[in-house]
C-alpha cells in the first residue's frame, strides 16, 4: 500500500466492545475494524463471540466500547438504525417468509407503494427485484415463491434483500453452512462483485479453507477476546487454527484409565437421509470415545439415529455383538442405550414438572416401580433420593420443580435419569455444555467412574479440552461423515481442529 | 358478580394507612386462596344477592346443571394436558344421542343402548387420535373436521328429526334415578371426576400425559409412547363426552341430532379458567371442577336474578377474560 500524507480511516472502527450477560462476559474489550471494499473474515470456535459482536453492531446494547463509522462516533440502537448508517445483516438463520415471493421478501418492510394510496406497487416492486436480483446472477422469477427456491437461491434473496438498504457494510453469518459446494462457488462469485462495488464483507464462519479464498483479513476471537487480525496473504491455516484454540489443556479432566473389554456397541453403515452417510464405529466395555465436530457437523444426528431418536434410512446397531432393531427411543432404552440429549431443556427435561418425576421419567422404568399402571411415589422418590445423592444434585427438595434447579444440578438431573435404566451404553451429547465448572467436574468424574464399571461410553462436544481430556479415542466428524480417528495419545486441538474444519492432518503437519 | 371485590376497591392503595393493611392483606389472601377463594367469593354474593340461591333445591339444581359440563370438561382436560384441543365433543351429544335413541327404539335393552352409546364417543375420539398421531393433523383441524362431520352423520341418520325413547325404557334411569336422594347423574358426575382424578395423578398414563404435554420431545426420547397417550386422552375425551351425551338424552328422553351445540367452548372455557394451560401439561382435574362450579354457579345466579339469557353470554365472555387475567396476577403476585 502507498504512503499517503493523509491518513487513511478506516470504514468502521469497533473500539474496546464489551457485552456482558447474565452469568459470563461474551466480549471483552474486543477491537474491529473494517476497510472500505474489504472481505474480512471473523473466525472463532462456537461461543467465541463472533455473532455477539455482529449483534452489537447492529443495535444490541453493551455495556463498553464505541463504533466509529467513517471516522465518526454513531449510536447505533436496533437494526433500522444500523441499516440506515449502511450496516445490513444476513443473519444465520433465514430470516424469510418462504409463503412470500422472491420480490416481496427483498423489499419487505419497504414495498414501494403508489403516491398517496396504501396499496402495494406491484409493478415498481417486479421491477427493482428483478434489477436488483439480476445484479446477483440470480436467474428465476422474482414473483416465484420463495419457499420453492434452493437454500443456495434463498440465501441469495436474503443478500437482496441486505442490499435494499445501499450498505456500505454487509455482514454474513454463516453464509455457507447449509450450501454444496457449487452453491458456495457461486455466493464467493456475489462477494466478489460486492467487493468489486466498494461494499465491504464481514464474513463470519468456521470453515477455514473458505476462509482463506475469500478473506483479505482474517479477525480471530476467542472466549471473547481478540486474539489476533492477520493479513490473509501473511498467514496459513495453521497459524489460524493455534490461534482459535490457544488455551491450554485443562487439568480439569480427570479420565481415569479403565479396563478396556469387549466391543458393547457397534454401529455399520449408519445413514441418515442428507445428515449421515455411512457412519461405522464400535466401543468397548470401559470405554469413552469422543465425537469432535463443528456444529452441524452430524455429531448430534449421529448419537440420536442410534438411539433410535432419530430414524435412520439404513445401518445396523449391535449390542453385546448381538444385531438389535431400534426403531424409537423405547427400543434404544430396551437394549440398553440411553442419550443425554444436547439441549437439556428442550429435550432433557420436563422443566414444570418436578425433580422426582424427571428422574423417574423414562418409561420402561417408571413402569416397574409401580404396579397394574398405578404409580409408585415412594419407591420412586427412594429411587430419586439415591441417584440426588450419588450425583451431588443439590436442591431444596425433590418436588421442586427441576427448572428452578441450576444449570448443573438440571444437567446432573438428566444424567440421573438416563442412568436409572443402568445402560450398557451411554451416549453423552455435550454433557457439560453451559454449566459451572464444579458440575463439570463432578460429571467427569461421574464418566470415569461409570466407564470404570464397564459402561461403553459416546461422548460428543464442542469443547475440544474436554474432548481431549476425557476421551480414550476421537472420532472427528465433518458434513455428516467420520473424517478420522486419533488416538488419545496423539490427539491434539490443532489436529482435531484441522480434520474438523474440513484440512487434512497432513496440511497442518506440513 | 364482582360484588366480593367492593370492600377491596375503597381502600386506597397508595396510603399506608390502617385501609392500606386491609387492602394489602385482601389482596395477598386472594393471591394464596386463588380459584377456591373466587368462587367463594361469587358464591357469598350470590347468597346475600338472592335468598332463594342457598336452598336444598336450588343447590341441587346447580348440581344437575354442573354434571353434564363437569363429564365433558374432565374429558377436555386429558386433551388440553396434552397440549391438545377437542372441538368435537359437542356433536358427541348428537351422534351419540342419535344413535342411542334410536337402537332403544328399536327394542334394545338399556344395557346394549349404553354399550353403543360408549363405543360411539370412544370411535369419535379414537378418529382424532389416529388422524392427529398417524396423520398429523393439528388437533384444532381433525377435531373441527370430526365435530362437522360427525354431527352430519347425526343428521342424516335422524333426517333431522329427534328420535324418541320409549318411556318404558330403564334406560331413562340415567337421567332420573335417584340414589339416598341424589339425582342419578350427579354420581355419574362425581364418579367421572373420581376416574380422572385418579388416572392423572396416580397412573403412569397420567404421568404420560403431562409429560407429553409438558415437552413432547423429552418425553418422546423418554421412552414414552407418544401416540398412543396422544389417542387415548381422545378416546377419553370421547368417551366421557358420550356419557354425557346419554344423560342428557335420557332427561329429555330423546335423541336429538342439534344436541349438544357449543359445548366444546364451555367445556374449554371451565377447563382453562380451572388454571389448566391451553399449551399443555400444567393444569389440574380439581381445577377443572373449580371452574365448571364457577361457571355453573354464574349461569344459576344470573337465571335466579331473572337475567336474560342473552345477556348471559356477555357476562360469562366477561368472567372468561377477567378470571383468565385474576390467575395471571395471583401467579405474579405469589410468586414475588
Amino acid at each position: 500500500m502507498p504512503d499517503t500524507a493523509v491518513a487513511v480511516q478506516p470504514l468502521l472502527q469497533m473500539r474496546g466492545i464489551t457485552k456482558r450477560f447474565p452469568g459470563c462476559t461474551a466480549l471483552k474489550r474486543v477491537d474491529f475494524s473494517v476497510e472500505k471494499g474489504e472481505v474480512h473474515a471473523l473466525v472463532g470456535e462456537n461461543g467465541a463471540g463472533k455473532s455477539t459482536l455482529m449483534k452489537v453492531l447492529t443495535g444490541m446494547p453493551r455495556e463498553e466500547g464505541e463504533i466509529l463509522l467513517e471516522g465518526k462516533s454513531v449510536a447505533i440502537t436496533d437494526c433500522r438504525e444500523a441499516q440506515r448508517l449502511g450496516i445490513s445483516l444476513v443473519p444465520q438463520e433465514m430470516s424469510l417468509a418462504p409463503a412470500l415471493s422472491v420480490a416481496e421478501n427483498v423489499y419487505m418492510g419497504r414495498l414501494p407503494s403508489r403516491r398517496l394510496s396504501c396499496l402495494v406497487d406491484f409493478r415498481a416492486l417486479s421491477e427493482n427485484a428483478k434489477r436488483l436480483t439480476a445484479q446477483l446472477g440470480f436467474g428465476y422469477d422474482v414473483r416465484a415463491k420463495l419457499g420453492d427456491l434452493s437454500l443456495a437461491n434463498q440465501q441469495l434473496v436474503a443478500i437482496a434483500k441486505a442490499l435494499t438498504a445501499n450498505p456500505k457494510i454487509i455482514v454474513m453469518d454463516e453464509p455457507t453452512s447449509a450450501l454444496t459446494q457449487r452453491e458456495v462457488e457461486r455466493l464467493f462469485e456475489v462477494i466478489r462483485s460486492l467487493k468489486a462495488q466498494g461494499i465491504s464483507v464481514i464474513y463470519i464462519s468456521h470453515v477455514l479453507e473458505e476462509v482463506f479464498r475469500i478473506a483479505d483479513r482474517i479477525t480471530v476471537l476467542r472466549d471473547g477476546e481478540h486474539i489476533g487480525t492477520v493479513k490473509t496473504t501473511e498467514s496459513n491455516k495453521l497459524e489460524i487454527i493455534q490461534m482459535m484454540v490457544g488455551r491450554k489443556l485443562e487439568t480439569l479432566f480427570p479420565k481415569v484409565a479403565a479396563d478396556v473389554g469387549e466391543p458393547v456397541l457397534e454401529v455399520r453403515n449408519l445413514s441418515v437421509k442428507g445428515r449421515l452417510h455411512d457412519v461405522n464405529l464400535a466401543v468397548r466395555r470401559g470405554e469413552i470415545v469422543g465425537i469432535a465436530g463443528l456444529l452441524g457437523s452430524g455429531r448430534s444426528e449421529l448419537l440420536r439415529a442410534i438411539f433410535g431418536g432419530d430414524l435412520k434410512t439404513s445401518g445396523e446397531v449391535f449390542v453385546d455383538g448381538r444385531k438389535v432393531e431400534v426403531k424409537c427411543p423405547a427400543d434404544g432404552i430396551r437394549h440398553g442405550i440411553s442419550l443425554v440429549p444436547e439441549d437439556r431443556k428442550e429435550q432433557g427435561l420436563h422443566l414444570a414438572m418436578n425433580v422426582r418425576e424427571n428422574i423417574c421419567m423414562v418409561r420402561s422404568f417408571r413402569g416397574k416401580l409401580g404396579r397394574f399402571g398405578f404409580s409408585n411415589v415412594a419407591r420412586e422418590e427412594t429411587v430419586s433420593r439415591r441417584y440426588v445423592e450419588r450425583l451431588g444434585i443439590r436442591l431444596a427438595s425433590l418436588k421442586q420443580p427441576v427448572g428452578s434447579l441450576s444449570g448443573g444440578n438440571q444437567q446432573k438431573a438428566v444424567l440421573g435419569k438416563w442412568l436409572t435404566v443402568q445402560p450398557k451404553v451411554l451416549l453423552l451429547d455435550e454433557p457439560t455444555r453451559g454449566i459451572d465448572v464444579g458440575a463439570k467436574a463432578a460429571i467427569h468424574a461421574l464418566m470415569s467412574e461409570l466407564a470404570g464399571q464397564g459402561m461403553g461410553i459416546v461422548m460428543a462436544s464442542s469443547e475440544l479440552p474436554e474432548i481431549l481430556g476425557m476421551s480414550d479415542r476421537i472420532l472427528v466428524m465433518s458434513k455428516g461423515r467420520l473424517v478420522g480417528e486419533v488416538a488419545r495419545a496423539e490427539a491434539t486441538q490443532e489436529r482435531l481442529m484441522a480434520l474438523m474444519t474440513g484440512g487434512g492432518a497432513d496440511d497442518v503437519a506440513g | 358478580m364482582l360484588q366480593g371485590e367492593g370492600p377491596i376497591g375503597v381502600a386506597d392503595p397508595a396510603t399506608p394507612s390502617r385501609n392500606w393493611h386491609i387492602w394489602h392483606w385482601a389482596k395477598s389472601s386472594i393471591a394464596r386462596g386463588g380459584l377456591p377463594f373466587l368462587v367463594a367469593i361469587v358464591f357469598a354474593a350470590m347468597t346475600l344477592i338472592t335468598p332463594r340461591f342457598l336452598t336444598v333445591d336450588n343447590m341441587l339444581g346447580l348440581a344437575l346443571e354442573m354434571c353434564i359440563l363437569l363429564i365433558v370438561a374432565c374429558g377436555m382436560t386429558f386433551v388440553i394436558l396434552t397440549g391438545g384441543i377437542d372441538l368435537s365433543v359437542s356433536s358427541v351429544f348428537a351422534f351419540s344421542g342419535i344413535l342411542v335413541a334410536d337402537v332403544l327404539r328399536r327394542g334394545a335393552p338399556p344395557l346394549v343402548g349404553l354399550v353403543v352409546g360408549l363405543l360411539s364417543g370412544a370411535l369419535v375420539g379414537w378418529t382424532n387420535g389416529f388422524l392427529i398421531t398417524k396423520g398429523a393433523v393439528p388437533p384444532f383441524i381433525s377435531t373441527l373436521a370430526l365435530m362437522t362431520a360427525a354431527r352430519g352423520v347425526a343428521l342424516v341418520y335422524s333426517k333431522g328429526y329427534p328420535i324418541g325413547i320409549p318411556i318404558e325404557s330403564r334406560f331413562l334411569l340415567l337421567g332420573s334415578a335417584k340414589i339416598f336422594g341424589i339425582p342419578f347423574p350427579i354420581i355419574v358426575a362425581l364418579v367421572v371426576f373420581l376416574i380422572s382424578y385418579v388416572i392423572l395423578s396416580k397412573t403412569h398414563f397420567g404421568r404420560d400425559v403431562y409429560a407429553v404435554g409438558g415437552n413432547l420431545e423429552a418425553a418422546r426420547l423418554s421412552g414414552i409412547r407418544i401416540h398412543t397417550v396422544i389417542t387415548w386422552a381422545y378416546v377419553l375425551s370421547g368417551l366421557f363426552a358420550s356419557v354425557g351425551a346419554m344423560i342428557y338424552a335420557a332427561r329429555l328422553y330423546t335423541g336429538l341430532p342439534s344436541a349438544g351445540r357449543g359445548a366444546e367452548l364451555n367445556a374449554i372455557a371451565a377447563v382453562v379458567l380451572g388454571g389448566t394451560s391451553l399449551s399443555g401439561g400444567e393444569g389440574t382435574i380439581a381445577g377443572t371442577l373449580l371452574g365448571v362450579l364457577l361457571m355453573a354457579t354464574l349461569t344459576n345466579g344470573m337465571v335466579l336474578l331473572g337475567i336474560s339469557a342473552d345477556f348471559q353470554y356477555i357476562v360469562q365472555g366477561a368472567v372468561i377474560v377477567f378470571a383468565i387475567q385474576f390467575d395471571r396476577w395471583r401467579k405474579k403476585y405469589r410468586d414475588v
